[in-house]
C-alpha cells in the first residue's frame, strides 16, 4: 500500500469493498493500530476502538456473559446485561461458545464490541461466515447498534449487497497495491456501478 | 467404544491369554511362566509388590511433576522471549537425546541409591513431551484473538494468562499422556541401577527376580508397571474430560 488516503467523518459508516487480498483487512489493522505504519500515519483515531472479526473470535472457554466482558479485564466497559440484551442474547448468559450458533456467536462478538463504548467500531468481512437469514438479522442489528450508538463505523467486506444495504458512503478498494477505485455516497450507487471498476480482473 | 467392539477386545485378550497359556506350556516354566504362575506370583508377593508399586508411582509422578513444572516454565520463557527459546534450544535437546540408562549410574553417585535417581530418570524422560507440547500449545490461538486483547489493552503477560495458557490445555493434556507413560518407563530404568531393594521398587524387583530365574515375579512387576502407566492415563484423560472436553464439545478417545 502507498499514496494511499482516507478519511472518515464521525458518526457514519463507510464500507470498504473490494476482492480479497487487495489489503482491505490490512487497512483496517492499520487503521486500528494493530499493524506498524511504514511511512504515513493515522491522524485522529480515537482511542476507544473496537474490533469485530469475521469468525466472531470468542474464547472458548468462557460462557456468552464472561466473553462480552472481556474487554473489562484491561480497561472500564459498560453495561455488559445491557449490551447481551441489546444484541438479543438474554437467557443465553450462561452458554458456552461450542453451544451458539454461528449467528449467535456473531451477536456475542458485538456485544463485547458494545460493551467497550467505542467511538470507531472495525468491522472486518463480519457476514462472511453467515448465511440467508442470519445474515440480514446481524446486519440489521448492526445498523441499528451503529445508529443507536452513534458509532463512526468501518466496514470491510466483499459483499457489494452489504455495502449497499448499510452504508452512508462506499469506498472501492483494488489491489494489492491498495488503491481507491470508486469512492461516493451509497445513495447514488448500485451494484453495476460498483462492479464496473472490477470488470476485466481475473475472477478469483 | 461400542457394547459390539467391547466384546472384540475382550475376545482378543482372552485368545491372546490362550496363546500365552500354550507357548507356556510348550517352553516350560523357565523361560515363560504360564498365566496362572504370574496371577499366583501377583498373590503371594502382594506386599512387596504393593510397596514397590508405591515406591516407582512416588518417583514416576514426582518425575512427571518435575518435568510438568520445567516444562510448562521453559515454554512459556520460550514464548515469552526468542532468544530465551534459543538460549534453551540445546538444553531441550540435550534432555531429549540423552539416554536416561547411561546416566543413570552418575546419579547413583551422586545421589545415592533409593527414589531420588528414579525420581530424575522419570524427570528426563518425561521433560520433553511436555516442553513441546506446550510450546505449540501456547501458539494455537489465533492472530485474531491476540489482537483482540491487544486492541483492548491487555498486556502481554495478561495474554499469557487469559489466552495463551487455557488454549495451550488440549495440547498439554495430550503431551502429558505421553510424557506420563515416559514417566513411568523412566522411573523403572532409574531403578534398575539406583534401587537397592530397600525399600524394593518395581525396577529393582524386575531386575532381581530375573537374576533369580524367578520369571513369574519378573512378569508379575511387569503387570504392576503397566497397571501404573494405565492409571496415570486414565487419571489424565479423566481430568481433560472433566475440564477441558466442554469447551470444545469432543471428548477424545484414549
Amino acid at each position: 500500500m502507498e499514496g494511499f488516503d482516507l478519511d472518515l467523518e464521525p458518526g457514519r459508516l463507510v464500507a470498504l469493498v473490494g476482492p480479497s487480498g487487495c489489503g482491505k483487512s490490512t487497512l483496517l489493522r492499520l487503521v486500528a493500530g494493530l499493524r506498524p505504519l511504514d511511512a504515513g500515519s493515522v491522524e485522529g483515531a480515537p482511542s476507544r476502538k473496537a474490533f469485530v472479526f469475521q469468525e466472531a473470535a470468542l474464547l472458548p472457554w468462557l460462557d456468552v456473559l464472561a466473553n462480552a466482558a472481556l474487554p473489562g479485564r484491561y480497561g472500564p466497559i459498560g453495561d455488559v446485561p445491557a449490551a447481551l440484551a441489546a444484541v438479543g442474547l438474554q437467557g443465553l448468559e450462561r452458554r458456552l461458545p461450542r453451544q451458539l450458533s454461528g449467528g449467535q456467536r456473531m451477536r456475542v462478538s458485538l456485544a463485547r464490541a458494545l460493551v467497550a463504548r467505542p467511538e470507531l467500531v472495525l468491522l472486518d468481512e463480519p457476514f462472511a461466515a453467515l448465511d440467508g437469514m442470519t445474515r440480514r438479522a446481524v446486519r440489521g442489528l448492526v445498523a441499528d447498534l451503529h445508529r443507536r450508538e452513534g458509532w463512526t463505523t468501518l466496514l470491510v467486506t466483499h459483499e457489494i449487497d452489504d455495502a449497499l444495504a448499510l452504508a452512508d458512503r462506499i469506498v472501492a478498494l483494488d489491489g494489492p497495491p491498495l488503491r481507491v477505485v470508486l469512492d461516493g455516497p451509497a445513495a447514488g450507487l448500485d451494484r453495476e456501478a460498483l462492479e464496473a471498476p472490477y470488470r476485466g480482473r481475473v475472477a478469483e | 467404544m461400542t457394547r459390539g467392539e467391547a466384546w472384540v477386545a475382550l475376545a482378543s485378550v482372552v485368545a491372546g491369554v490362550c496363546c500365552w497359556n500354550a507357548l507356556a506350556g510348550a517352553v516350560g516354566p523357565l523361560l515363560l511362566p504360564t498365566p496362572a504362575a504370574v496371577l499366583g506370583a501377583i498373590v503371594d508377593e502382594r506386599g512387596r509388590l504393593a510397596v514397590a508399586l508405591g515406591q516407582t508411582a512416588i518417583a514416576a509422578g514426582a518425575g512427571l511433576g518435575v518435568a510438568f513444572a520445567a516444562g510448562v516454565g521453559g515454554a512459556i520463557l520460550a514464548w515469552l522471549s526468542g532468544a530465551a527459546r534459543v538460549a534453551l534450544l540445546p538444553w531441550t535437546t540435550l534432555v531429549q537425546v540423552v539416554p536416561i540408562v547411561a546416566i543413570a549410574p552418575l546419579l547413583v553417585v551422586w545421589l545415592g541409591y533409593g527414589p531420588p535417581v528414579a525420581a530424575t530418570t522419570a524427570a528426563v524422560a518425561a521433560f520433553y513431551p511436555v516442553y513441546s507440547a506446550a510450546g505449540t500449545g501456547l501458539r494455537a490461538p489465533g492472530p485474531e484473538l491476540e489482537d483482540l486483547l491487544r486492541l483492548y489493552g491487555a498486556s502481554r503477560l495478561r495474554a499469557l494468562v487469559d489466552l495463551h495458557l487455557p488454549a495451550a490445555l488440549p495440547a498439554l493434556f495430550s503431551g502429558l499422556r505421553s510424557a506420563a507413560g515416559l514417566a513411568v518407563i523412566g522411573a523403572i530404568v532409574g531403578e534398575f541401577v539406583g534401587s537397592n531393594g530397600v525399600p524394593p521398587a518395581l525396577g529393582q524387583v524386575v531386575m532381581a527376580a530375573a537374576r533369580s530365574a524367578r520369571l513369574d515375579l519378573c512378569f508379575a512387576a511387569v503387570v504392576a508397571a503397566a497397571a501404573l502407566a494405565l492409571a496415570f492415563h486414565l487419571v489424565l484423560l479423566l481430568l481433560e474430560r472433566r475440564w477441558v472436553a466442554p469447551w470444545y464439545g469432543s471428548p477424545r478417545d484414549p
